[in-house]
């Protein structure tokens, strides 16, 4: 598509809070694009892993050329759709930097929502020229001038700027499409140029290895050509170039203000830089980098075990798999007392960990125990050294470090105003601060405080749903660190420190944690033939204390010579199960049972 | 020993509300067919003129048949069997089928022991469990069976029903004594699948008996029954001493037996063998002059410690070391030591010059305990 001149090309992002219809609408303009087959069109069609499709959300970002006619003219739109879940925001971010403009969604029947905010800002400060649209109109609960004014209240959008849309009945589309090419601006840069193109995405293709996505932002970029990364100096030879659309169609060159794939032979998607620069490899030295951007931080860790040790090596190249295809979770090698080797792994969320490891479980066919997760800290040592610590069972003695800090997010939150004391209450029981509120008319409150992130990222989330009615939504950022009373608790099973089982709290909570970590554990290690003792501890101070008591009684009543191959059957099943259990102290703990703190937090505090 | 003979009778009445064993309602004509294919059976599956070391008719409900169809089944018998040196031989009997002609076909063919189906003298729990008789029927059926002539005598109970209490239970097990047998079985209720009780249970319609008062029924089992001269020699199962079920002793030794009948399993020399839980197909098979048995399979040693042990131990006595060793091929404690060594210390597992056995405590956590050392046997095999 060279010869595309740069005023016919649109480059431009889908972004919304999650649910809001940004595959929906993106449907439509694949709909009205004249190069796409109609025939393979399906609801959400950009979703096309199977997680997406099983889940109904998006979760990662993808662009799609599309041709399209608009008023007798010819163009080229890329478009970009974005997942709407604050675990991929990062993602969202990628997008945004190949774009010069943004399809803003908001969901009549539901508002201006915390990720609407987020995202919007997000895009603002990306310079991104946004379009404002406001979905769902076809639905009877659809208030589409009350949307209308919440944008100008909220972001300042003038009520005429802002396109009635529906994803569904594709009403507004004409419209949609005229606005793309009447505001947002063609890409800008150099064809005469040397080479600079920005990876915003990288995938690992099985046929084809790594797919780096790029949007050329000076000259050109075609096969046999020989080009360089900037941030890491590798040179690679371009085999092939591209745009997708329905699967990857082919072209003799990207052009300056193309998006696009390229195909240059890379194995790993760990060689891969996203946020880095291509220029062709005589150059390399000469040119400037583009701005790129931050390698996602995770925001939680958890450990993975195989039951057998012996799958160790499985796991790891399970792991290693997955990583070729998702480069925001990482994993290194861990020992644990209790659960020998393993590996720590870095999520970006709750939803993010839940997926890798549904992802790790279905294609590996491993049998894992996972062990519940934790935000990471910071410890500041007696000498003025610092050390991370992403696994609660690393925390050394409080002898040894000055102060140990925490994560801590600015957390918006939207309300039916109705709820905003109970807001307040949860907020205020999770160590939040209270920072600002904003009324957003039609009775509804953006709230925004300053909460350590191990509060709010297992189960708070389900709490605000709940006091909310199922109104409320939040959306949080990473701030920064803050010294805060935080201690270990150790839980003991049958006498022996279970270290995949402690975890960190302040000190406030700690002990009715350890007592609720205990109740779980009673319901959830089956009976023994022996008493167990769990405890929980701070340092050598045993907080609380629990007992399950020995199976009571456990015969079968009548057993005759019919029942021997019967009998044998369940022998061996019940030795499979057991084999499955991890042992401590001679006590066979099963799977769930480290993810004890995890329930707890769900059955409400 | 010459091995012992099983024959399985698969009709009843109607079917009780908790039961799973291989059973069902048919007609006379069926029951006339099937008598004819134990025929053939014993023809091809027992050596002419085997004098059996016990045989045990069981069901089903072996007393479903007629006195006519007994007689028969009598007769079948006599035309195979050599049961001159009166050998142990114990037919089921549901109170509420038997007359004093079919007692009397009975102990013409040789059965000297009756195991009666009582499982409780209470009106109410009866009504609980579907059982077809009605109270009181018990005693008449025990006293036409001496009448008979059939000598040895042994009651079958059901305990830790829904709602039962523990006096309950200990009135309907002094009833049971009171009768004057030497032998009792009292089998714990069990929710086994796919039947109507466990429906009931998964309906929230019946309550389980609570796992406290079970352990206390299985305890004052004991103190009653050894009150009355009756020790226990298995998990569910107590007599006068010398009057314990020989039959079933050969289940628990994993000695040899033969299983004639639909759905009955015999067992040579650690290999099983199995017959269709489907009286046609075992029927056509046999009418066509072949075996019917499904499977046969010979235990791999692993598997012959293994079921050696989780019958075994349910034997006060526990399990003769020797026998172990020449049944499994390989020593007790070489095999499992370090898991009994453990359960030895738990106080439920103890050994004598020639056994290992189950404590008391033990005998109650059983299939806890067989997991335990077939566990440690997996690891080393
Ligand atoms: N009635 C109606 N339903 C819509 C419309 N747009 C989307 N939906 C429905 O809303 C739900 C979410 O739509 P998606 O397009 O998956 O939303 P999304 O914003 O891509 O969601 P994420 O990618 O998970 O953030 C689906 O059930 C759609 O069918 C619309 O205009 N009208
Ligand atoms: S009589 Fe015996 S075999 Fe027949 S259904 Fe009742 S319990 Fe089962
Ligand atoms: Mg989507």
């Amino acid at each position: 598509m060279s010869s595309n001149p740069l005023q016919h090309i649109r480059n431009f992002c889908i972004i919304a809070h999650i649910d809001h219809g940004k595959s929906t609408l993106a449907d439509r303009l694949l709909q009205a694009s004249s190069a796409v087959d109609q025939r393979k069109l399906r609801e959400q069609t950009m979703d096309s892993m199977d997680l997406e499709r099983e889940r109904g959300i998006t979760i990662k970002a993808k662009a799609i050329a599309l041709p399209m006619v608009v008023d007798d003219k010819e163009y080229l739109f890329n478009l970009i759709d974005t997942p709407g879940h604050v675990d991929f925001g990062y993602e969202v971010s990628r997008a945004m930097h190949a774009c010069e403009g943004a399809l803003a969604l908001v969901d009549t029947t539901q508002g201006i929502q915390a990720q609407t905010v987020a995202n919007m800002y997000q895009a603002i400060a990306a310079d991104l020229h946004v379009i404002p649209l406001a979905n769902k109109v076809d639905m009877i609960a659809s208030r589409l001038e009350e949307t209308q004014q919440e944008m100008e209240q909220v972001f300042g959008i003038k009520p005429a700027e802002v396109i009635g849309c529906s994803g569904k009945t594709g009403l507004g589309v004409p419209e949609i499409l005229r606005a793309i090419v009447a505001r947002i601006p063609a890409p800008t840069g150099d064809p005469d140029a040397p080479l600079k193109a920005l990876i915003f995405d990288a995938v690992y293709d099985d046929y084809r290895g790594v797919v780096v996505y790029v949007r050329v932002r000076d000259g050109f970029i075609e096969p046999r050509q020989k080009i360089a990364m900037k941030a890491t100096g590798k040179e690679f030879e371009v085999l092939e170039v591209g745009v997708a659309r329905m699967g990857f169609v082919k072209q003799d060159r990207l052009g300056t203000g193309c998006v696009g794939y390229v195909i240059c032979g890379i194995k790993s998607i760990q060689d891969i830089g996203v946020g880095d620069t291509i220029t062709l490899a005589s150059l390399k030295d000469q040119i400037t980098p583009l701005p790129g951007y931050k390698k996602p931080q995770p925001m939680v860790y958890a450990g993975i075990y195989p039951t057998q040790a012996s799958d160790f090596e499985a796991l790891r190249k399970g792991l290693q798999k997955l990583s070729l295809s998702d480069s925001s979770f990482t994993y290194v090698p861990e020992q644990s007392g209790a659960l020998g080797y393993g590996f720590r792994c870095g999520y970006l969320g709750l939803l993010h960990m839940e997926i890798v490891q549904e992802r790790l479980e279905r294609e590996s066919g491993l049998e894992l125990v996972m062990t519940a997760p934790n935000v990471h800290y910071e410890i500041l040592k007696q000498d003025g050294t610092q050390e991370r610590i992403e696994c609660a069972a690393h925390l050394p003695d409080p002898t040894h470090y000055k102060e140990i800090r925490e994560p801590l997010v600015r957390l918006n939150i939207i309300t039916p105003t109705g709820s905003i004391g109970d807001v307040m209450k949860l907020a205020l029981e999770r160590r939040g601060l209270y920072q600002n509120q904003e009324h957003l008319g039609q009775g509804r409150a953006l709230l925004t405080f300053k909460i350590p992130l191990s509060e709010i990222i297992f189960d708070f989330f389900d709490r605000l749903k709940s006091i909310t009615h199922g109104y409320g939504t939040m959306d949080y950022e990473v701030v920064g660190f803050e010294a805060a009373d935080l201690v270990k608790v150790r839980i003991m099973v049958a006498g022996e420190d279970v270290d995949a089982l402690s975890f960190i709290a302040h000190r406030q909570f700690a002990e009715s944690r350890g007592r609720k970590v205990l109740i779980k554990l009673r319901e959830e290690i089956p009976k023994h033939l022996f008493v167990i003792s769990l405890q929980a501890a701070i340092g050598g101070k045993i907080i609380a204390g629990e007992k399950i008591s020995s199976m009571g009684k456990n015969v079968t009543a009548k057993c005759y010579g019919g029942d021997v191959s019967r009998k044998k059957k369940l022998l061996e099943k019940q030795k499979k199960g057991k084999a499955r259990m991890k042992m401590i102290g001679g006590v066979e703990v099963p799977q769930d049972a480290f993810l004890a703190i995890l329930k707890v937090d769900q059955d409400g505090e | 020993m010459q091995p012992s003979l099983y024959i399985h009778i698969p009709f009843c009445v109607k079917k009780c509300g908790y039961c799973d064993f291989y059973s069902g309602v048919a007609g006379d004509a069926d029951i006339d067919r099937y008598i004819a294919a134990l025929d053939r059976e014993l023809a091809l599956m027992v050596p002419q003129g085997l004098a059996p070391a016990t045989v045990f008719i069981g069901g089903g409900t072996p007393t479903r048949l007629s006195a006519g169809q007994l007689q028969q089944l009598g007769q079948v018998l006599g035309r195979h069997l050599d049961l001159s040196a009166g050998p142990e031989f114990t037919c089921e009997i549901n109170p509420a089928t038997l007359t004093p002609a079919k007692a009397k076909a009975l102990a013409q063919m040789g059965v000297n022991r009756a195991s009666m189906g009582v499982q409780s003298f209470d009106p109410h729990f009866l009504r609980e469990l579907d059982r077809a008789h009605e109270a009181g029927t018990a005693e008449a059926a025990i006293a036409m069976a001496r009448e008979a002539g059939i000598a040895r005598l042994s009651v079958d109970l059901m305990f830790a029903l829904p709602g039962q209490t523990l006096p309950q239970f200990e009135a309907d097990l002094r009833q049971a004594l009171a009768l004057g047998t030497s032998h009792v079985s009292l089998y714990a209720l069990t929710f086994e699948d796919d039947t109507t009780l466990t429906r009931k249970l998964q309906l929230g319609q019946v309550q389980p008996c609570p796992e406290d008062l079970e352990r206390a029924m299985f305890e004052a089992a004991g103190r009653i029954c050894g009150q009355a001269g009756l020790h226990r020699y298995e998990v569910s199962n107590f007599a006068v001493p010398g009057q314990e079920c020989r039959h079933n002793l050969v289940y628990w030794t994993l000695g040899d037996w033969i299983g004639i009948g639909a759905g009955a399993h015999g067992m040579l020399d650690g290999t099983i063998t199995a017959n269709p839980k489907d009286f046609r197909a075992w029927c056509e098979a046999l009418e066509a002059g072949r075996l019917a048995a499904i499977g046969q399979s010979a235990m791999r040693p692993q598997e012959r410690a293994e079921a050696l042990l989780l019958m075994g131990l349910r034997l006060v006595q526990g399990v003769e070391l020797a026998r172990f060793r020449a049944f499994a091929g390989a020593d007790f404690t070489a095999l499992c030591g370090q898991a009994a060594g453990r359960l030895v210390e738990l106080g439920l597992l103890e050994f004598t010059p020639t056994h290992v056995r189950c404590t008391e405590q033990g005998l109650l956590v059983l299939d806890s305990v067989v997991v335990e050392l077939a566990s440690d046997l997996e690891v080393r095999a």
